[in-house]
């Protein structure tokens, strides 16, 4: 999912750019004091995700994890990725410096999308936040898959042709992603639903009582 | 708990054995009058189908185009003038995807090759039952270089397999220890702006 230097032309690396530091700013505006330790984690899980490798796809495909990041951080998750990305591209070299706004916006912005269209189901706890999970964790795979392609409209292959492409080779991973957000966030909504900053009022019952915040 | 559980996982992800990159590769080198090339990906998966281009990166020229097969390899002759000129080539394989990677051939790996084709290439392949004294001294040569080739093929792949795999485990959790590092210095940055704000109060 990370693309490579000199594909992108000028305009559309630009138009990135900007989007990624607009992004970045909401992003760390929004990024609350307490929320930091489950930033980094989540960050560095984000890091390393890009590690692991699927061998179910037909071409080289790698775990994405960045639905997880949208539904427990919200708009917190854009500099993570921002950060996660710049170290993928300097110590590992996938994509690039120039691309790096590019892949940022195309990983960060259908994350946190999945965030704001599920938050009500998140808060609603118990099933229906586990179900958010698995279509947050599966739909952040299936936005960035379709965001990818879109960047490569204006290359020889085309919108469909790269979507076609990315979005087949990426079925497996929307499966894995949405089971791995499917229990982390099922749990977190059960247990500690204010680390997936819903606020107070947002919890399940039970979890008010056990765990006040 | 919840991140002693996320840091768990983290040190399972970052040791899992058959963890692998997603980076492309893109060998080429001159076999005498040919450009081979290879392109794959840093997990072993070859690149088959990408589309090579490769073009003189002194002028900028296109010299030659095609497809890369199933193994990830191509493999193409070049144009007289091209070798003539002398120039560097630069091969750029795009596997799809947004897949790209460019490699600089140098020009002084064509050195010394002739840019008219000798005869005896062609005649490498129905000729093995001449008698050596029968051939001319560029026949023999030409034979020779490409028996070598054949055999250094295998032992090429395999050294470029050993360098082109995935980042080391002090890389990954370097990485890490900058990602842990820079929420440190949000978190410093954030109590001292909440201390001051506080005390001005």
């Amino acid at each position: 999912m990370h693309i490579s230097e000199g594909v992108l032309s000028a305009p559309v690396l630009l138009a990135g750019g900007g989007a990624a530091l607009a992004g970045t700013w909401a992003g760390l505006r929004r990024l609350d004091h307490d929320q930091l330790i489950t930033a980094a984690t989540l960050s560095s899980a984000f890091f390393v995700g890009s590690l692991v490798h699927v061998p179910l796809g037909p071409s080289s495909v790698h775990l994405l994890l960045n639905g997880l990041l949208g539904m427990i951080l919200g708009w917190a998750a854009f500099p993570c990725i921002l950060v996660a990305l710049l170290l993928q591209a300097l110590l590992f070299q996938f994509g690039g410096l120039t691309v790096l706004g590019v892949n940022t916006v195309n990983v960060a912005v259908p994350a946190i999308l999945c965030r704001l269209l599920l938050a009500g189901q998140l808060r609603a706890g118990g099933r229906r936040a586990a179900v958010a999970g698995f279509l947050g964790g599966a739909g952040a795979v299936l936005g960035t898959a379709l965001m990818a392609a879109l960047s490569l409209t204006f290359t020889d292959e085309g919108f469909l042709g790269a979507a076609r492409l990315i979005v087949a080779a990426h079925v497996p991973v929307m499966l894995i992603e949405g089971l791995v957000t499917m229990f982390a966030v099922g749990a977190l909504a059960r247990m500690y639903p204010s680390v997936l900053g819903l606020g107070c009022a947002a919890g399940a019952d039970a979890a008010r009582e056990a765990r006040p915040c | 708990m919840l991140t002693r559980a996320l840091l768990a996982a983290l040190l399972v992800l970052a040791c899992a054995p058959d963890a692998s990159a997603h980076k492309v590769l893109l060998n080429a080198w001159g076999e005498g009058r040919t450009l081979a090339a290879e392109i794959g990906f840093s997990d072993g998966s070859p690149g088959a189908g990408a589309k090579i281009t490769v073009a003189d990166a002194a002028t900028g020229e296109t010299l030659l185009r095609g497809v890369a097969d199933g193994a990830g390899f191509f493999e193409a002759e070049l144009p007289g003038e091209a070798l003539e000129r002398g120039h560097d080539l630069r091969v750029v394989g795009n596997a799809g995807a947004g897949h790209r990677a460019e490699t600089l051939v140098p020009a002084s790996e064509f050195a010394g090759v002739a840019p008219a084709a000798p005869a005896a290439v062609a005649s490498a392949d129905g000729g093995g039952a001449a008698a050596p004294t029968g051939l001319a001294p560029g026949e023999l040569e030409a034979l020779v270089r490409a028996a070598v080739r054949e055999e250094l093929r295998p032992l090429r792949r395999e050294l470029e397999a050993q360098g082109g795999g995935g980042p080391e485990l002090g890389t990954v959790l370097g990485g890490i220890g900058y990602i842990f590092g820079l929420a440190g210095v949000a978190a410093l940055a954030d109590n001292r702006r909440r201390r001051k704000a506080s005390g001005g109060r």
